[in-house]
């Protein structure tokens, strides 16, 4: 009972921050709508038994990237109200495609396989095509383990290695991608050998 | 977990307390010390030795009027003091701050809540204490204060990297997260008999680490730079006063305790400590005295570094972080991890151990000695220093914050 009026709280606070971050007008009170909904996505893990997840999704998410995110909007000074002009009709056709292909992603990969019969922890019924059946919180909480800790790094590398591995790649990827993007390329030829730092000033 | 109510509720109110009343002591001995240091009296009026100045002013910034410029961001501006001191509170919490303790038929575990991930609540919720001075900084629509929200933002970040990292070795070591579990295997002895188990002496790169980290989260000089006076008159809250200038104050000064308790929790045994045979309701109150002789060693150096030091310039205090600490601290991770591995596998002896922990000091120093070379500053330290440039050496005999609000 606890447990279902936690999880309508923290699910109805998550889905209010996500439709404010992008609804607010000003970047900073989007940013910080998306630290309400990470901190209420915390909440949701911790209704899983999940104390370790919900404690680093507000230590690296809530503490850390949105803090970034909010040091580059105050840094650049694009906290003004005016930046969100009316965008085009072809824009927001194009908005709405993409988020119903996305959409539809999600349900085909999530919503059918996670929410069939067979995914219904203590149901009979075999798992057919790509229905998932119910693994259940109990590997969890029977792991010999504080706050799943082990059981979690046990699984990342062994069973998800390629995930994490992937995701590593993404990771580095993404920084290479930021580094060459914010590079300047209209220096002169007298300034090439100063350190990057001393240009971006 | 099978509390009743009355019992968790009276151990939260009591580590409360403790935790504030041990804020109070710090600012009061932070004003007679530094006095000391720099010939001064310090406070003197108010109690023996001026003890009760602290509660003074602080009914004395209840009733200060609360000014709140026209220009200023609501309801973030009302918001960000609260932020920074229900962080503090909050992370409280995880901090064993005595033994057990039987009073009334039920037995106290002074510690709010043993939690399986304790350490790293601690660490959470200090990344959340940074919205408060950021959110200060920008909501007070004024240059200096987002100067200074935005230079305390990358520092704490930085900071709270190489701190982490610290920490990943205790976990490593310990083989646990919960606090309970750190403290338990800080007792008995350690790798040479005589000496206590505390994990400062096996770890001791990740204490410097920890050490030198916990200055900087506090925002406390040297590393003071969120509100270096000289330059940015008074960083994040300039604009603030009355009582939530006094939140301000707050949260930092019981950043600095609960720093303090946080590496004696973790590195110097807790609350363990000999209880030389005294009779049992005695006995049971030793290892809070142990905790808080600890803690108030380690607020005594942070009082001492304020008296002694000047603030240093940002894209050096950057460098630090980022070209000293944080290797040091990754290094020290892995070296715990194999040094772990080793002794599952059946350990090595005593003298070898020693042998590859010394090799690995000298294997550091010399890195350090050639790696660091480079007068440049940290990348991040740099691009920060470009927008956020100004850092004359501070003086030191500023006035303590108090006596300014004054």
């Amino acid at each position: 009972m606890g447990e279902t009026i936690a999880f309508l709280v923290f699910a109805g606070i998550a889905l209010g921050a996500a439709v404010a971050v992008v609804a607010m007008r000003n970047l900073v009170h989007a940013a910080l709508m998306l630290v309400i909904h990470l901190l209420a996505v915390a909440g949701l893990y911790l209704g899983l038994e999940s104390q370790f997840l919900a404690v680093i999704q507000v230590l690296v998410y809530a503490g850390a990237i949105v803090v970034l995110f909010l040091f580059v909007i105050m840094l650049l000074g694009v906290d003004r109200d005016d930046l969100l002009v009316a965008q085009g009709r072809r824009a927001v056709a194009g908005a709405v495609a993409v988020g119903l292909v996305l959409a539809g992603a999600l349900t085909f990969a999530f919503v059918g396989p996670y929410t069939g019969e067979a995914s219904v922890c203590g149901s009979d019924v075999a798992p057919t095509g790509t229905e998932q059946s119910c693994a259940g919180i109990a590997p969890v909480l029977d792991a010999d383990d504080d706050a799943g800790v082990a059981f979690l790094g046990r699984r990342l590398f062994t069973r998800y290695t390629l995930a994490f591995e992937l995701s590593a790649v993404l990771l580095t990827v993404a920084t290479i991608g930021a580094v060459v993007l914010a590079r300047r390329r209209d220096l002169s030829p007298e300034d090439e050998d100063l350190p990057t730092g001393e240009v971006t000033a | 977990m099978s509390r009743p109510l009355w019992v968790a509720g009276l151990t939260a109110g009591l580590t409360f307390l403790y935790f504030l009343l041990t804020t109070a002591i710090l600012i009061w001995g932070e004003r007679r010390v530094v006095a000391r240091m720099q010939s001064r009296l310090g406070p003197n009026r108010v109690g023996p030795l001026g003890a009760l100045q602290t509660l003074v002013d602080g009914l004395k910034m209840f009733f200060k009027e609360d000014v709140t410029p026209a220009m200023v961001k609501q309801p973030i501006f009302t918001v960000a003091p609260l932020v920074g001191v229900v962080a503090g509170l909050l992370s409280t919490a995880v901090i064993p701050i005595g033994g057990e303790v039987t009073l009334g038929g039920e037995t106290f575990t002074l510690q709010v809540a043993d939690l399986g991930v304790g350490v790293l609540w601690f660490l959470a919720m200090g990344s959340i204490h940074v919205y408060s001075v950021f959110l200060a900084g920008w909501a007070s629509s004024s240059p200096y204060p987002l100067l200074g929200g935005v230079r305390s933002s990358a520092q704490m970040i930085s900071y709270e990297i190489a701190q982490g990292l610290a920490v990943a070795s205790v976990f490593i070591y310990a083989g646990s997260l919960r606090v309970s579990d750190i403290v338990a295997a800080q007792s008995g002895e350690g790798l040479l008999p005589g000496l206590p188990g505390w994990f400062a002496i096996p770890l001791l790169p990740a204490f410097a680490v920890f050490v030198v980290g916990m200055v900087a989260e506090a925002g406390r000089p040297p590393f003071d730079l969120a509100e270096a006076e000289g330059e940015l008159v008074g960083g994040f809250h300039t604009e603030y006063s009355g009582l939530r200038f006094g939140m301000f104050m707050l949260a930092e000064f019981m950043a600095v305790v609960i720093q303090s308790a946080m590496v004696v929790t973790l590195f110097l045994g807790g609350p363990s400590g000999p209880t030389f045979g005294l009779p049992a309701p005695i006995a049971a109150v030793m290892p809070t005295v142990w905790f808080t002789l600890k803690t108030l060693l380690f607020i005594f150096l942070f009082i001492l570094l304020r008296g002694a030091l000047p603030r240093t310039r940002y894209d050096r205090l950057m460098a630090l972080g980022w070209k000293l600490l944080i290797p040091v601290g990754l290094v020290w991770a892995l070296a715990t991890a194999a040094l772990v591995l080793v002794r599952e596998d059946g350990g090595l002896s005593t003298t070898a151990r020693l042998g590859l922990a010394a090799g690995a000091v000298v294997v550091a120093v010399l890195g350090l000695a050639t790696g660091r070379g480079g007068r440049d500053a940290a990348t991040i330290g740099r691009a920060v220093s470009t927008a956020v440039r100004p850092t004359a050496p501070a003086a030191t005999d500023e006035p303590d914050p108090a006596e300014v609000a004054r």
